[in-house]
């Protein structure tokens, strides 16, 4: 185990070797002038310098290459061309608004979903099983945007019952309220974006869920333990399920790395201040540091959900021994 | 002796998109206390089946249509599932056919009987694995590997693993469904010396079902033979060796010319058994059988006493 966790960890670090040279590249390749996408003409004079000699793009740009990834791997990703803030801590700042609202709601779309495609395979063939089936389908392939602004439209626009985007009201904040204050303001501008997150997501889960379970429904150690005279909860939590949840462990993994899409639209659709619509944001502001800065932590999220949806398989499957 | 358990006029069929699979099909007998009773047929005859109807662990498209099935006095078929929890293992217990899966891979072996005695007694933990411990030496396995995951075991420890578990909540009957067909030849023997020194030490009731009648002589005091869904002969393992009556069992003797004798797969008579979605009206195995007439095509032979203890479904002989 300790070797194979060693080697997976060399792995994660080359492929995010190349996928960082990919980015340097892609970078260089737009536009013509390479300090272009560092220095901006309302730049002083002094400040350009500086600028120059951190990332060295005066140099060749083989030595531009090393320079980069020295920067890198100190966590200098640059400064923000928009804002003038270190990259780092815009990332910092914006991936914490995004896990506060696209992990809490990928968790939560994985709880419901999975509990749900528990119930119904165990109910096959019944009303019950038929209406979430259509009901997951459904929310399963709407468009993304077009939930969320419809939400936006009548529980926001008509209804008034939430804020038409944002994280937190300025106008409070100013007032230096109370932590207590503070997070009940968070907490309902989060609820809808939330809401819209879960909804689009636990079905994948369920659908997921309910499949894998009804597979192993099938299973010969299901008919052992029915005939074993045990009650149905343990036979379906803790035979059927347990068994059926392997897949979807994996399953886990991938949907972190699509959940970044769905970020990008959810928080752009809701001015929330994540990390997926500031790419957007970075983009059409050509503040490339940003961008850069962005998908190099993007790119490691994705490689350790994946890290360690392996190690919780190996953990879940005794069968597994690396 | 005792009657533990009647079966009388027993019918179960499944619902299959092409119509209704008659898998067990007016079957009766009976086992007294202390008695193994060897099930020997054809694959595909409903062997299964019947051990399924007595256990209740039909799939979803099965129904026992009708009958009785008389366990300890009581007849089991309208028994709820609730109910129906009570018997299982406690009162009568199955090693399955498909010994690979028959065991979840995630939780320890171990684990997996203290589970089913936790189920049906109400002793503690560690008693549990106390017991399992005990049946583990039973069976011929060293109780460290209750520790170890089915992977972890061959075949063979698999087998014996599902042997005491079968024996773990002390079942009054226990129906072994060709225990040993995935092993290979030595540890089938082993097997199955081992099953029949358990059944007569701890003096349950057996069913033992294989395809394999020269298993079933060694094993059983009684041996029913089934036919396409049908009982067709049941008797003492002597009386059957020595003067069987139905031609089809007759032809099933010739072609094991001694108990001792090498063991074939199962094939007495040329032609093939009966689509069991549509069997024939008289006899289910009138299409091959050689002394058939007129009657046997129409008319259904009743399974009835032809001699003491010597139950028989034929024209011909009566
Ligand atoms: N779930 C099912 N649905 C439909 N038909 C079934 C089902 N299970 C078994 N059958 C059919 O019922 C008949 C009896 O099957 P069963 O498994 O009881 O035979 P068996 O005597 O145990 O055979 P084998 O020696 O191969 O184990 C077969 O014709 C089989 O095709
Ligand atoms: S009833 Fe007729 S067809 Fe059937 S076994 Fe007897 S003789 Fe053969
Ligand atoms: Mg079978």
């Amino acid at each position: 185990m300790g070797k194979y966790i060693i080697g997976r960890i060399i792995q994660i670090i080359i492929t995010f070797f190349i996928v960082m040279s990919i980015i340097f590249l892609l970078f260089r390749i737009i536009p013509s002038d390479p300090s272009s996408f560092l220095l901006t003409p309302s730049m002083t004079a002094e400040a350009k310098e500086t600028i120059r000699k951190q990332f060295g793009l005066d140099e060749p740009i083989a030595v531009q290459y090393f320079i980069y990834l020295k920067n890198f791997v100190h966590g200098n990703f640059g400064t923000s061309f928009y804002s003038g803030r270190p990259v780092m801590s815009i990332i910092m700042e914006r991936m914490l608004n995004s896990i506060l609202l696209i992990t809490t709601a990928v968790i939560i779309a994985y709880i419901i979903g999975v509990s749900i495609g528990k119930a119904i395979a165990w109910k096959r063939g019944s009303k019950t099983e038929k209406f979430f089936v259509i009901l997951g389908l459904w929310f399963y392939t709407t468009f993304t945007p077009w939930l969320g602004i419809m939400f936006l439209w009548i529980f926001s626009f008509k209804l008034k019952l939430f804020p038409l985007g944002g994280m937190i009201t300025p106008e409070k904040w100013i007032l230096d309220p109370s932590l207590m204050e503070k997070i009940c303001d968070m907490g309902y501008h989060l609820i809808l974006p939330l809401v819209t997150y879960v909804l689009l997501w636990f079905g994948g889960y369920m659908l997921l869920m309910r499949n894998s379970m009804l597979e192993t429904l099938k299973e010969d150690y299901i008919v052992t333990a029915r005939a074993k005279g045990l009650k149905e909860k343990v036979i379906k939590n803790k035979h059927a399920a347990r068994n059926a949840m392997l897949p979807i462990v994996t399953a886990f993994a991938i949907s972190v790395s699509f959940s970044i899409g769905g970020a990008v639209l959810i928080e752009t659709i809701f001015s929330w201040p994540g990390i997926g619509r500031t790419i957007v944001e970075a983009t059409l502001r050509q503040d490339y540091p940003l961008v850069q800065g962005a998908f190099a932590v993007i790119t490691l999220v994705v490689l350790l959900a994946n890290f360690v949806a392996d190690i919780a398989y190996a953990y879940l499957d005794p069968r597994i021994s690396y | 002796m005792d009657t533990v358990l009647e079966i009388k006029n027993l019918g179960m069929s499944y619902d299959t998109t092409e119509g209704s699979v008659s898998a067990v099909d007016n079957v009766s007998f009976r086992i007294m206390n202390g008695e193994a009773m060897g099930l020997v047929g054809e694959s595909g005859c409903g062997k299964t089946s019947l051990g399924m109807c007595i256990m209740k662990l039909l799939p979803e498209n099965a129904k026992i249509t009708n009958g009785e099935i008389i366990f300890d006095g009581e007849d089991i078929v309208p028994k709820t599932e609730d109910e129906m929890r009570m018997i299982r293992w406690k009162g009568v217990s199955m090693i399955f056919q498909a010994a690979m899966n028959a065991l979840n891979p995630v939780y320890k072996v171990g684990d997996q009987i203290i589970e089913a005695i936790v189920a049906h007694e109400n002793i503690k933990k560690e008693e549990a694995r106390e017991k399992v411990r005990e049946l583990y030496k039973l069976v011929g396995l060293s109780p460290e590997r209750m520790e170890n995951y089915p992977h972890e075991y061959s075949g063979g420890m698999r087998q014996r693993a599902i042997i005491a578990m079968a024996l773990a909540c002390d079942p009054k009957f226990i129906i072994a469904d060709e225990p040993t067909t995935a092993l290979d030849v030595i540890v089938q023997d082993e097997i199955i010396d081992e099953i029949k020194n358990i059944q007569k030490k701890l003096n349950m009731i057996m069913m033992y079902i294989s395809h394999d009648i020269s298993v079933i002589a060694e094993t059983c005091d009684k041996i029913g033979v089934m036919y396409a869904g049908n009982f067709i002969e049941y008797a003492d393992t002597f009386a059957l060796f020595d003067n069987p009556l139905h031609p089809y069992t007759k032809a099933l003797m010739s072609s094991f010319p001694s108990i001792e004798g090498p063991k074939k797969e199962l094939k007495p008579v040329p032609g093939e058994p009966p689509n069991l979605l549509n069997p024939p009206r008289g006899c289910r195995f009138y299409p091959r059988c050689s002394y058939a007439e007129e009657i046997c095509r129409n008319e259904r032979p009743e399974f009835i006493e032809s001699e003491s203890g010597h139950f028989l479904a034929c024209h011909r002989v009566i």
